[in-house]
């Protein structure tokens, strides 16, 4: 709680946690308290906002607002997925290779040396290509995308932990490579961790979003802030609002996302030890 | 008649801004340097001896405020002046030395621009005669061929160079005052030994004012004509070095110079309990709480008053005969019964290396860090292992640790032949060889609790017990290093170093090792602490007959734990023996230069007032002075390395030369220097 209320106290913080807390009960509450069914022609297509139609209808006559509330949950979702799935990846290929040292840093740094020379779009591309889209491709092509930075994160961070002594009792002590890695080294690194899980966090939320607006990630009937900026973009001269509310929205979270990353920076810049309790 | 002040510090105070509030760290200090005087400043870490000496320079570091009372340099304030206005007395009149110096360095410039410069600016000199008297200077710190030195740059020098170099820019433009602070903490012994006879040298040639701030009494009392002891930001006691160092009147004098080990002489060493004050105390003596005297007259303000005799004390109760009897003492000599001469005949060794030779490969070349040790250890035996850095010390006890496997060597564990790497070793042989290292604060895991950190090894090497067993066992261990069970919930930044360091002891304890492998201990630590932990130590061995083999530079802590030692340098083992044997009378050349290299101020005495007359000025010097086979210092590693495997007849004729020129050594007290001394000299 301590802990809370001093991360609280630095601005980034605090603003950070405001939005994405905001961000979080739009999509979690939203779908509960959305007036119409978002996925059905409700009233006249492209209607100005009115009481009945807050944001207005779009082009095929659904509820934007509607839409608006159901269409979080798979913008923080999926990239929340994508990115535990390259933290898992990442963290124990970064632990092994770092504390192991050898062939098998030198397999994974080549590795993480071939992913990371291709560029990402380009990578997902050909992934989405091959598998086609769906929720579960993008996942797995966004993990694959960001698991080799996280990787290269983790190696280095406990490359600097390996020499320490209490590494060296455990080793002399004979304790187990797993033991060592979770019990002794992890630990020690979650500060480097949070804040590349926040920043990572950030880019796969615009990722995901922009690979949905270009219509490569979640599919046009369902609803998703991303889908809804691609779908209502020709209105955006009669009626901005379909366009620029759930546009705002991402921004929102991806900034706060951000400024909690920074705001992770500096809690644990100010001093590594003994803060975790 | 008393040589005028040249800068003075009157009723200084000053904290830290912490939080809302100020952490106060120097209350109403006075500090004269008299013209021509060394003044040394001694203290603990946290007394605030480096806040003192930058404030005496006019600097006040980030977050410092100045509370009031200040700081003068012939009759000008300096205190509360802008930066822009102190630079006319920075260099020119007042310098400063830091600790790390070598950090002072650009390494991006060469040495002879950055020692060019300050004669350009403190001087007027033009650029070519700037660069003349800048390599004049470096040839003055025995910085070998003073011409090619000024176009390297500073990482092509040895750290005890780039320290030479820093001294050269520091005192180079001829300031009035000097501000050491620590100049010498973290070089090896010799080369500490060398660098500060230079800067001694130098102050005493160019008739220089200075302040030198150490940890280090017995240097200070050598180096130093007066000192001060601060302590929680009060100075303490104030006199003539010899003095305030011989017969202290203040008890935490006394008691800090009861703590520090001597390496000719057995007393055992004390450590004072409890830890200092984190700010100032003012309604009460401060050393209070820590006092084997204090009464009630005690819980009032005490000023620093100046007796009778002229000494300066901050205690109520100064010069009275119960305090200059000491504490009393029931602690035996700190490594009782003496178990060890080598064993030969003795029960069979706990712990055998035989022809152990390590060696690195480095950007293609192989190095070596050890060459054929053999090492063996009976049961309750310490065995020191002495070296500066570089010498294959750390390496051997990592070996034995099972963390890195020599080229070449056999290990013996009871008897039995054992692998070295510890994967291939056995559960119980794991348990018998523990470890300590050097610093605690890397060697506690900081995210996992003090009851965590000792519960595991207790799991891992005592499958057998249940978690009763295990706390009951944990509690034994804490009983006996004196920690506290309240310690167990806490995570290793809420202790003090010196509780940590115990903590790291309990650890390689808990599991009831055979030998404990012990890699400079107590050299993190401050000399209270360090002697707590010499003590327990002492305790240790003769409730449990605990083995050790424990690694230092510092000879004495060695005399302090050891029976027998082994003398490393460069990877060889130079000479083995009995520890009163070694020092008293070392046979090895290089065990008379490590011996040389301590400050002893008894010895020094000695030699200031050969027949007892007063106010001979011989240069004052350690008793280090040049090495006998007229390398410098500076020249560590390969260079020594090279000199030590010529053969002894070499060195001979250097040698006795090298003594002659050095001089002073004749009237030395029979008591402080015996026998082997004298031999040592003729090695």
């Amino acid at each position: 709680m301590k802990a809370i209320r001093r991360f609280l106290a630095i601005p980034p913080g605090l603003a950070g946690t405001i939005g994405l807390l905001v961000i979080l009960a739009i999509s979690l509450i939203g779908p509960a308290v959305a007036p119409y069914n978002p996925d059905a022609s409700v009233a006249a297509p492209a209607l100005g906002p009115s009481a009945a139609h807050l944001l207005g209808t779009d082009l095929l006559g659904r509820d934007v607002w509607s839409r608006f509330l159901c269409g979080g949950l798979s913008v923080i979702v999926l990239p929340l997925i994508a990115v535990s799935g390259a933290l898992v990846i990442g963290c124990a290929a970064g632990l092994l290779s770092g504390y192991l040292g050898g062939w098998v840093d030198t397999i994974v740094t080549r590795t993480v040396d071939i992913v990371l020379a291709l560029p990402p779009f380009l990578l997902v591309l050909v992934i989405i290509a091959g598998f086609g889209t769906g929720g579960s491709v993008i996942v797995i092509a966004v993990a694959a995308v960001y698991a080799p930075s996280i990787t290269r994160v983790i190696r280095s961070a406990t490359q600097a932990i390996r020499p320490r002594e209490f590494v060296l009792v455990a080793r002399a002590r004979g304790d187990s490579v797993r033991w060592i890695t979770l019990r002794e080294i992890a630990p020690n690194i979650v500060p480097t961790l949070l804040v590349e899980v926040a920043i990572r966090l950030t880019f796969a939320v615009m990722f995901i979003a922009s690979l949905s607006f270009l219509g490569l990630g979640v599919q046009p009937p369902s609803p998703n802030w991303g889908v809804m900026v691609a779908e209502n973009r020709d209105l955006l001269f009669s009626y901005p609002l379909p366009v620029l509310v759930p546009a705002i929205a991402i921004a929102v979270l991806a900034i706060s996302v951000n400024l909690i990353a920074d705001a992770l920076t500096i809690f644990f810049g100010g001093g590594r030890q003994g803060q975790m309790r | 008649m008393s040589p005028p002040v040249l800068l003075s510090a009157r009723a200084l105070s000053a904290g830290y801004r912490d939080g809302a509030g100020t952490r106060q760290i120097l209350a109403d200090v006075d500090l004269d340097l008299p013209e021509n005087r060394i003044v040394g400043l001694a203290g603990e870490s946290g007394c605030g001896k480096s806040t003192l000496a930058l404030a005496m320079a006019g600097y006040r570091p980030p977050g410092l405020r100045l509370l009031g009372g200040s700081v003068t340099f012939r009759g000008q304030t300096i205190t509360g002046r802008s930066a822009r206005q102190l630079r006319r007395y920075w260099g020119r009149h007042i310098a400063y030395l830091p600790q790390d110096t070598a950090t002072a360095l650009n390494p991006a410039l060469r040495v002879g621009r950055q020692i060019a410069e300050v004669f350009q600016l403190h001087k007027g000199l033009g650029r070519r005669d700037a660069l003349a008297a800048g390599a004049d200077m470096l040839g003055r710190v025995g910085i070998g061929d003073p011409e090619r030195a000024m176009h390297r740059y500073p990482h092509e020098f040895s750290g005890g160079q780039q320290q030479r170099i820093a001294i050269a820019i520091a005192l180079g433009p001829g300031p009035e005052v000097v501000i050491l602070d620590e100049p010498t903490t973290g070089l090896d012994v010799t080369v500490q030994a060398l660098v500060n006879t230079l800067i001694v040298d130098l102050i005493r040639a160019e008739r220089m004012t200075a302040l030198y701030v150490s940890h280090n009494l017995a240097l200070l009392a050598v180096l130093c004509d007066e000192l001060r002891i601060l302590y929680a930001g009060q100075v303490v006691e104030a006199g003539s070095a010899e003095q305030v160092y011989f017969t202290p009147e203040h008890p935490y004098t006394r008691d800090l110079v009861a703590a520090v080990p001597h390496h000719l002489d057995d007393k055992p060493v004390r450590g004072i309990g409890g830890t200092p004050p984190q700010s100032v105390v003012l309604d009460s003596c401060a050393f209070g709480p820590r006092c084997g005297f204090r009464t009630q007259a005690c819980a009032v303000p005490v000023p620093l008053a100046i007796r009778p005799n002229g000494r300066e004390v901050r205690c109520v109760r100064a010069g009275e005969p119960a305090l200059a009897k000491g504490r009393t003492t029931d602690l035996a000599t700190a490594n009782g019964a003496s178990a060890g001469l080598p064993s030969a005949a003795g029960p069979p060794p706990v712990l055998a290396a035989t022809g152990v030779s390590v060696s690195y490969t480095h950007a293609g070349r192989s190095m070596t860090a050890l060459d054929d040790l053999t090492l063996t250890i009976g049961p309750g035996e310490v065995v020191g292992v002495v070296g500066e850095s570089g010498s294959g010390k750390s390496t051997l006890l990592r070996a034995l640790a099972g963390l890195l496997v020599p080229r070449a060597g056999t290990l013996e564990v009871n008897g039995a032949v054992v692998p070295w790497p510890s994967g291939r070793r056995s559960q119980d042989i794991r348990r018998e060889i523990q470890i300590v290292f050097q610093n605690p604060d890397a060697s506690l895991n900081p995210r996992q609790s003090v009851g965590a950190i000792l519960d595991h090894p207790l799991r891992k090497f005592r499958p057998g017990l249940d978690r009763d067993q295990r706390a009951h066992r944990i509690r034994e261990v804490f009983g006996q290093l004196r920690l506290s069970p309240d310690l167990l919930e806490r995570y290793p930044a809420a202790l003090s170093g010196g509780q940590r360091q115990r903590v790291a002891l309990a650890r390689a304890l808990v599991a009831d090792p055979a030998v404990v492998l012990c890699d400079e201990i107590t050299s993190a630590l401050d000399v209270s602490v360090q002697a707590s932990i010499l003590e327990l130590l002492g305790e240790l061995r003769r409730a449990s007959g605990l083995a050790m083999i424990f690694v230092t530079h510092d000879l004495g802590v060695l005399r302090a734990v050891a029976d027998r030692a082994l003398v490393l340098e460069a990877g060889h083992v130079r000479e083995t023996g009995v520890v009163s044997q070694l020092l008293e009378t070392p046979r090895h050349a290089y065990t008379a230069t490590l011996v040389r290299s301590i400050p002893d101020p008894a010895a020094h005495h000695a030699e200031q007032h050969p027949g007892g007359s007063d106010e001979t000025r011989v240069p004052r010097r350690l008793r280090g002075g040049p090495r006998p086979d007229g390398l410098r210092a500076g020249d560590a590693g390969r260079g020594r390395c090279r000199a030590g495997r010529r053969p002894l007849r070499h060195r001979r004729g250097a040698d006795r030369q090298g003594r002659r020129g050095a001089g002073g050594v004749a009237g030395v007290d029979a008591a402080h220097r015996p026998r082997g001394a004298g031999r040592a000299d003729r090695v």
